[in-house]
């Protein structure tokens, strides 16, 4: 069985970064209005390679690593830059300074989050992927060519998708609620009052609050998902809810401060990799989905390189190598048959990276919601969790 | 007797009555030319006036005809970007959501009891989608009676598939009887009678694109008639003006000549250009918009029969199915097929060879072979669900058999969204070679005529 041989604390994940940076998204939103935290703006060099804006840690890495091999491959040099810290960060500091005034972002390919990905693509801020040089674009997981804002994903790849569920401590729970947590519901138990953190984004925080009040997500309405908000702004006032947490979770179950976290998937595989004995369920109300896209921000230089790029990673191979060390949900089709084939079978059958079909019904993605009243939750979620 | 003389006008009246002169050969010649002269001289300038009248009428009418016809293309081609192309484009974009309502709608029924929450989601974003898509298309055609109709039908058999998708689902739930004939008989519905509006809705759209493109030229040719009969008044007006005041060059005749021939050229070449441009643009958009439409029908149609056959065990149904799989591709699709495709090499035929085979791009190539990659999904998964036992094929149809009629359907949307975007950038290029035309077709003409005024007039001040 193939191991993670790096202790959890040594690692951060795409998401972990942003508590290095002590920013979070909604925190960056109010970065963009004035407020200090932006890290530092992405300037990018360099002419005739292929610059790829990516996030912390979000790729394979070591000898033979996936950058070196397209690059033996396509003779192409890579310029990658995994300094993209956050989708607001993003928005504010690289694309309406860049995009916005019609001038090119120095990116040849960016990774937003699906939402950002929406909202850019409304912007007229994104080059059509050139499927002429993607033949790998077949390898594309169904369930993202359906996406309301772009059908056929002609603009859009993505580059991992991952579940927002709840992680937590079976001995600890079963001490406390005299069973194991099994809902989203579960997490308000007043049992668990002072030992539970929610996660600190916005549309995985009240999405999953959404689930526990029978509300969906993926079709969020401003009432129900202010009725979320409600909720969480309660539990968090009257101290049921300890933190609101990225990665950091995992320190606190595994120190006992938690007895439950919403939590990444990606960071649950290490997790409990590490820790056999904590688990990560997806709750039987459902969890979120969400996911990461490539995509070829307006005027980028090196279009046709970057369709290289997305097609090299399209690859069921190279994919299966990405998803070896990142543990994040693949969406390109062939990825579990790979990992088999190469002597990853106990990854191959991680049912959270590979959710089967009675998991899947229960992953929602959120949608459906204007985007100013999104902006406008955003904010109030900021200043609820005191983020 | 003595004779008596008619005076001469030329003599004094006191001198007249005293000399006599004999008559004179000389002299009765000059007289004669003399008339001539005065003769020669009053109708020269008539006949300038005559002509510079008519040649400068002609003028102002071609500036006023060109200038309605440059509008009069505008207008169409405005019409076919903002009102006759996207009706096509939401035609189809309806017909797309409701397959997919439809497959989501099936799959939620099959799974009952226990229902696919995702498939009830997708059933109830496409149905809402396609609701929204009915009055786009409604806002966008106008005031067409007919189409209106056909809308009219089209909404209340939504609404009427909306009931009976329901009522399956409720009887369902609660193991009532009947469930399954409410669901067939969505099914059908959907195949048929909203098919038919759906096309009936294309035809009639296509009927107003033709009218549109029509409209484009239909007046720039009276604009053109006009301009060249003012064109042949002005080549008249300077033959004479050489013919008669034996000046080679007349200034402003010949600026209006340069004027007028610059202003029929430009009224010709921009509007040609431009009918030609939007007439390609809807004609690839329309093509391929029906192409798709074609194709989308089948992969329905093999969806519904497959439905029909596991629901009701009926043998026909699983033979229609297969045959309308044929009828996309006359073959199981082999990765060899797809590779081939990308390279612009089509081989086999049926619908989709029909829609590869219009690839003129490496772009549509590429997405004809992700059409055909897909379909090969699709073909390969129901195939082997209609060689299962019901309640197996059941479960496979409400499950891979569902992800892949969608895959294939987002891809054709897809597919769709690029023709649309090209067949705007057409309308838009249209656009752009028609900029300014109102303004040139009026002004030259009008430029042209005041040259003639003056260059005409010169001439005749000097009979003054």
């Amino acid at each position: 069985m193939p191991t993670h041989p790096r202790p959890l604390p040594d690692l951060l994940t795409r998401r972990r970064f942003l508590r290095a940076s002590g920013l979070t998204g909604a925190a960056l939103l109010a970065s963009a209005c004035g407020a200090a935290g932006v890290r530092r703006a992405v300037t990018p060099t360099g002419q005739d390679e292929l610059r790829v804006l990516n996030w912390e840690l979000y790729i394979d890495e070591g000898a033979g690593n996936t950058i070196e091999r397209f690059q033996q491959a396509t003779g192409i040099p890579v310029d990658y830059r995994p300094e993209y810290i956050g989708n607001y960060e993003g928005l504010a500091e690289i694309f309406e300074p860049t995009l916005g005034q019609g001038d090119p972002t120095g990116f040849d390919v960016v990774t937003p989050t699906y939402w950002l990905v929406q909202r850019m693509l409304a912007n007229g801020w994104l080059e059509p992927v050139p499927l002429e040089l993607v033949p790998n674009h077949v390898n594309l997981d169904p369930v993202y060519l359906g996406m309301p804002w772009d059908r056929g994903a002609r603009f859009h790849m993505p580059w991992q998708a991952g579940i927002t569920g709840i992680a937590f401590d079976p001995s600890a729970a079963q001490a406390l609620l005299g069973r194991p947590l099994q809902t989203v519901a579960d997490l308000y138990d007043p049992k668990l009052a002072g030992r539970v953190s929610f996660i600190g984004e916005m549309r995985e925080a009240v999405g999953l609050t959404m689930l526990a009040n029978g509300d969906d997500p993926s079709a969020a309405s401003v009432t129900a998902a202010t009725e979320a908000l409600d909720r969480i702004e309660r539990a968090y006032a009257t101290d049921h809810v300890a933190a609101f947490t990225f990665n950091e979770f995992a320190d606190g179950l595994k120190d006992g401060t938690y007895v439950a976290s919403m939590a990444w998937s990606g960071d649950a595989v290490i997790l409990t990799d590490e820790r056999p004995d904590l688990e990560f369920i997806v709750p039987a109300e459902g969890a979120i989905r969400w996911f990461d896209s490539m995509v070829i921000p307006a005027g980028a230089e090196n279009q046709a390189a970057a369709a290289r790029w997305m097609d090299f990673v399209y690859d069921p191979a190279n994919a299966a190598r990405i998803t070896s060390f990142v543990q994040y949900i693949s969406p390109v089709l062939g990825v579990q048959e790979q990992l088999v084939a190469q002597g990853e079978s106990t990854l191959a059958n991680n049912p959270i990276l590979f959710p089967d079909d009675e998991t899947a019904r229960r992953l929602f993605t959120w949608g459906g919601m204007d985007l100013d009243d999104e902006d406008a939750l955003d904010t109030r979620f900021a200043e609820v969790a005191g983020l | 007797m003595s004779q008596v003389q008619a005076p001469d006008p030329r003599q004094r009246s006191g001198a007249s009555a005293n000399l006599q002169f004999p008559p004179s050969t000389a002299s009765t010649t000059g007289q004669a030319s003399a008339r001539s002269a005065a003769t020669e001289r009053s109708s020269t300038p008539r006949l300038l006036r005559r002509v510079r009248a008519v040649a400068v009428g002609l003028l102002v009418a071609t500036s006023v005809i060109g200038a309605l016809s440059a509008a009069a293309t505008d207008r169409a081609t405005e019409a076919v970007r903002d009102n006759t192309g996207p009706v096509l484009v939401a035609t189809q974009n309806l017909r797309s959501s409701l397959a997919e309502a439809d497959a989501a709608a099936v799959a939620a029924f099959l799974t009952a009891p226990n229902e696919d929450p995702r498939q009830r989601r997708a059933y109830l974003d496409a149905l809402q989608r396609a609701n929204e898509q009915i009055e786009d298309v409604a806002a966008l055609i106008g005031d067409d009676p007919v189409a209106h109709e056909v809308l009219k039908d089209l909404s209340a058999d939504v609404t009427r598939y909306a009931s009976l998708v329901e009522a399956a689902r409720a009887t369902r739930l609660i193991g009532a009887e009947g469930s399954q004939s409410y669901l067939l008989e969505a099914v059908t519905l959907l195949d048929t009678e909203i098919a038919g509006s759906a096309d009936a809705l294309l035809a009639q759209t296509q009927t107003r694109l033709d009218a549109d493109t029509a409209e484009q030229s239909g007046f720039a040719t009276v604009a053109l008639v006009v301009g060249l009969a003012a064109l042949a008044a002005l080549l008249y007006a300077q033959a004479m003006l050489l013919q008669r005041t034996r000046r080679i060059l007349n200034v402003g005749a010949l600026a209006a000549t340069i004027l007028t021939i610059a202003a029929i050229v430009w009224l010709s070449t921009a509007t040609e250009a431009a009918v030609v441009t939007a007439r390609q643009a809807a004609v690839f958009g329309y093509d391929a918009i029906v192409q798709t439409s074609e194709v989308q029908s089948l992969v329905f149609e093999s969806k519904a029969a497959a439905t029909e056959a596991v629901i009701t065990e009926d043998r026909s149904q699983v033979e229609r199915a297969l045959a309308a799989l044929d009828q996309l591709f006359d073959r199981v699709v082999a990765e060899n097929d797809v590779v081939m495709v990308r390279n612009g090499t089509v081989v086999g035929s049926g619908e989709l060879a029909n829609l590869a085979r219009t690839a003129d791009s490496p772009r549509e190539s590429a997405a004809a072979a992700e059409l055909l990659a897909r379909f090969s999904a699709y073909q390969r998964s129901l195939q082997s669900t209609l060689g299962v036992p019901a309640e197996q094929a059941a479960a496979r149809l409400a499950g891979p058999v569902a992800t892949d009629f969608n895959a294939v359907n987002f891809t054709l949307e897809g597919v769709l969204a690029a023709n649309r975007d090209q067949f705007l950038q057409g309308l838009a290029d249209a656009d752009r070679r028609l900029a300014g035309l109102v303004w040139i077709a009026l002004v030259l003409p009008l430029l042209a005529a005041a040259a003639l005024w003056g260059g005409v007039q010169a001439r005749l001040n000097d009979y003054r």
